[in-house]
């Protein structure tokens, strides 16, 4: 009987350390992300003026212009200003897959099918659900990989409820003021799919926000950066912005 | 009385119009310009017509926003190209009038004024032409009777012309009420291979034949209520609308004549009362919707004194005033590219009458090729007339296109429309209508 005891205790008493190790591990990943979803949450609500440009294989460029609200992590409301071909677009992303676009060719506002929000947003190389803040929850286990000139490098695999079509990212995150600066994004298939580059991050009304936001598709060769042109924070934004009424001005 | 009402009505959207214009916040706010220029051209398939259809139209639309208060108008000078040109062979060249010979329309589709949470937080009014959207279907909406159709183009049908309505939506919790006013009767525009085009069948020979339009000019076009409200994560909305079919009905009186009958043909817009009913929503990475609009229609019937010559009276109904349904079921999917959308319609928008509505399966499948730059979708219309005799009541419409964006606004798309099936069909009685196009739109 002692004989049988003494060798579990012994795979115990080293195992024990291993996965104290591997769990902290786990357990600073989670915090380094929890920080990471709070400095990008932080704000309570957001207005902005965003242009975007896009740059085919070629190099040949196009603008895009939109103003977008957000409050909270699920409420976004856009309109497109321009090109003209698009100009008054209107889209209404609310909690529970809820998801509206605004035609103003026909003055109407059709429901569509919340698949359409992880769809490209306007032949950008952004999902409707890239635009607003991001928030790395349930769907993603995060583990630490290590860190890279100053900032952690951490490895989000995707949980059987997520349904962003990406199978993991990898992030980095500066570590001092917790901002990601480089997401990759990859696919089912594990191959690099998109890279997200933060650039001129700087702080508004005490909040951090990167004014320009490169999204490269790597596989199409296709990118595009947005331009944050004018933002506001915290301005008291009523759920009535956040309705169809509003959309349909 | 009502007449003088519609005036009152519309010197009412001026003076508000001038108004808003005026008042400081407005004044400040800028004028903006925004348009489109587009061209069509059609060649027909196979009956040797050749060039068939060609049309440019500049659109214009001035916008003013403010705070609280929104104008828009859109401007359409439409050049049309073969089909309006009225140029009589009888005169010399230097007599043909230029109006004639380069015909064009300026018309306002639309021109209104919103004026945000007036008279009370809780509402937005919208005063002026407009189009009033009615409905949840995707370019098929049996609920949608407000606005006059535009059938000059019959295949671009889902078009609509705006109205002149008072309209205001009370924002009051989950729940939403919309009450529309049309003050003034407007009809339907149609083209000469529309469906409308009848011809009357009677077993004595027809000596004379006149049409003749009746077209109410002193009494408002109508109204309507709709209820909506999101319920289980559906949407959902309930209408009444009371007011006159914006297309025709022939009323046919008969007048012997030695060897046969006159026959009068008086184009009428029957009244109608419509309630509605739709819901919208979305299952996993499908999106649905559907529309229910029952029908209680006005009878139009005409007796004729045939007595001389058949010994007895006549009376022709062309709409009978019994209650019927039309209704819409639809469904969406995207992936990636990819983007499918099917529906199932019965009741055309022209048809009308219980004994007169098609089935038609409408899908559309477009893929999205080079970052966004060519789209090509696949239009298909299957309609079916009579289940159990599929073979003698079907017509099929083809209509694959190529869209391609080359630079920023601008579109071109090359199509083919090819229609197959039984001429007593809808479609059908288009199948010699088979064409190639071409339309090129400029956005500014």
């Amino acid at each position: 009987m002692k004989k049988t005891i003494f060798p579990l205790f012994l795979i115990v008493c080293l195992l024990l350390p291993v996965c104290l190790a591997v769990s902290g591990q786990g357990s600073t990943a989670q915090s380094i992300l929890d920080q990471v979803n709070e400095v990008l949450n932080a704000p309570k609500d957001q207005k902005m003026s965003i242009r975007l440009v896009l740059i085919d294989k070629d190099g040949k460029e196009e603008t895009r212009e939109f103003m977008m609200m957000q409050k909270g992590k699920e409420m976004r409301m856009g309109k497109f200003l321009a090109p003209a071909s698009q100009k008054g677009i209107g889209f209404l992303s609310l909690p529970n897959d809820v998801f509206y676009v605004y035609m103003p060719a026909y003055k109407k506002t059709q429901r569509i099918a919340a698949r359409q929000k992880s769809g490209k947003f306007a032949g950008t190389d952004f999902t409707y659900q890239d635009l607003g803040t991001q928030h790395y929850g349930d769907e993603w286990s995060s583990q630490l990989l290590g860190t890279e000139e100053n900032q952690y490098v951490l490895e989000l695999k995707a949980t059987p409820q997520n349904e962003t079509g990406y199978a993991r990212l990898r992030m980095w995150v500066d570590q001092a003021s917790y901002y990601p600066r480089r997401v990759e994004f990859y696919d089912q298939k594990q191959n690099l799919a998109k890279i997200l580059t933060s650039r001129k991050i700087e702080k508004v009304a005490g909040y951090l926000v990167a004014r320009e936001l490169e999204m490269e598709d790597v596989q199409k060769k296709h990118k595009t950066v947005m331009f944050i042109e004018e933002v506001e924070f915290d301005t008291g934004l009523s759920d009535e912005f956040f309705t169809e009424r509003y959309l349909s001005r | 009385m009502k007449r003088k009402f519609s005036r009152s009505f519309t010197s009412l959207s001026l003076f508000l119009l001038g108004l808003v214009l005026c008042v400081p916040p407005v004044h400040a706010a800028e004028l903006v310009w925004s348009g489109s220029l587009e061209t069509e051209s059609r060649f027909s398939l196979g009956n040797g017509q050749g060039l068939t259809w060609l049309e440019s139209n500049l659109r214009l639309q001035p916008e003013v926003t403010a705070n609280d208060a929104h104008f828009y108008a859109e401007l359409r000078y439409r050049i049309p190209g073969l089909d309006t040109a009225d140029v009589s062979t009888d005169n010399a060249p230097t007599q043909l009038e230029s109006t004639k010979l380069y015909p064009a329309q300026l018309e306002i589709n639309e021109a209104y004024l919103d004026l945000y949470a007036f008279p009370h937080k809780a509402i937005d009014l919208r005063i002026g032409k407009q189009l009033i959207p009615w409905g949840t279907g995707y370019l098929l909406n049996p609920t949608n009777n407000l606005n006059p159709e535009d059938l000059r183009d019959i295949f671009n049908f889902g078009q609509y012309l705006g109205s002149y309505a008072l309209k205001a939506s009370a924002y009051l919790g989950e729940f939403t009420i919309t009450g529309v006013y049309l003050p003034a009767f407007a009809p339907a525009t149609l083209n000469k291979d529309s469906f409308m085009s009848t011809s009357p069948t009677f077993p004595v020979p027809i000596k004379k034949y006149e049409d003749k339009t009746i077209i109410p000019e002193k009494e408002p076009a109508g109204w309507g209520v709709k209820l909506e409200k999101s319920l289980f994560g559906l949407d959902f909305s309930i209408s009444y609308v009371d007011g006159r079919s914006t297309l025709p009905v022939p009323k046919y009186t008969f007048t012997p004549q030695m060897g046969g009958v006159d026959c009068l043909c008086e184009w009428v817009y029957p009244t109608r009362r419509i309630l509605g009913f739709d819901l919208a929503g979305s299952y996993g990475d499908l999106g649905f919707w559907g529309e229910m609009a029952v029908f209680f229609p006005e009878e139009v019937k005409a007796t004729s004194d045939l007595t001389p010559l058949i010994g007895q009276k006549l009376e022709i109904t062309t709409l009978e005033k019994k209650a019927y349904q039309k209704y819409l079921i639809g469904m969406d999917y995207a992936s990636g590219s990819f983007y499918a959308n099917l529906q199932y319609l019965y009741g055309f928008p022209q048809e009308m009458g219980a004994d007169n509505l098609g089935s038609y399966f409408v899908s559309c499948l477009e893929w999205t090729l080079a970052d966004g730059k060519v789209k090509i979708p696949f239009n298909t219309c299957l309609e079916v007339r009579d289940f159990k005799n599929f073979r003698d009541n079907y017509a099929i419409l083809y209509q694959p296109q190529l869209c391609l964006y080359p630079e920023m606004n601008t579109e071109i798309i090359l199509g083919v429309r090819i229609i197959d099936g039984q001429p007593g069909t809808t479609l059908g009685s288009l199948k010699d209508l088979d064409e190639i196009c071409l339309k090129v739109k400029y956005s500014f």
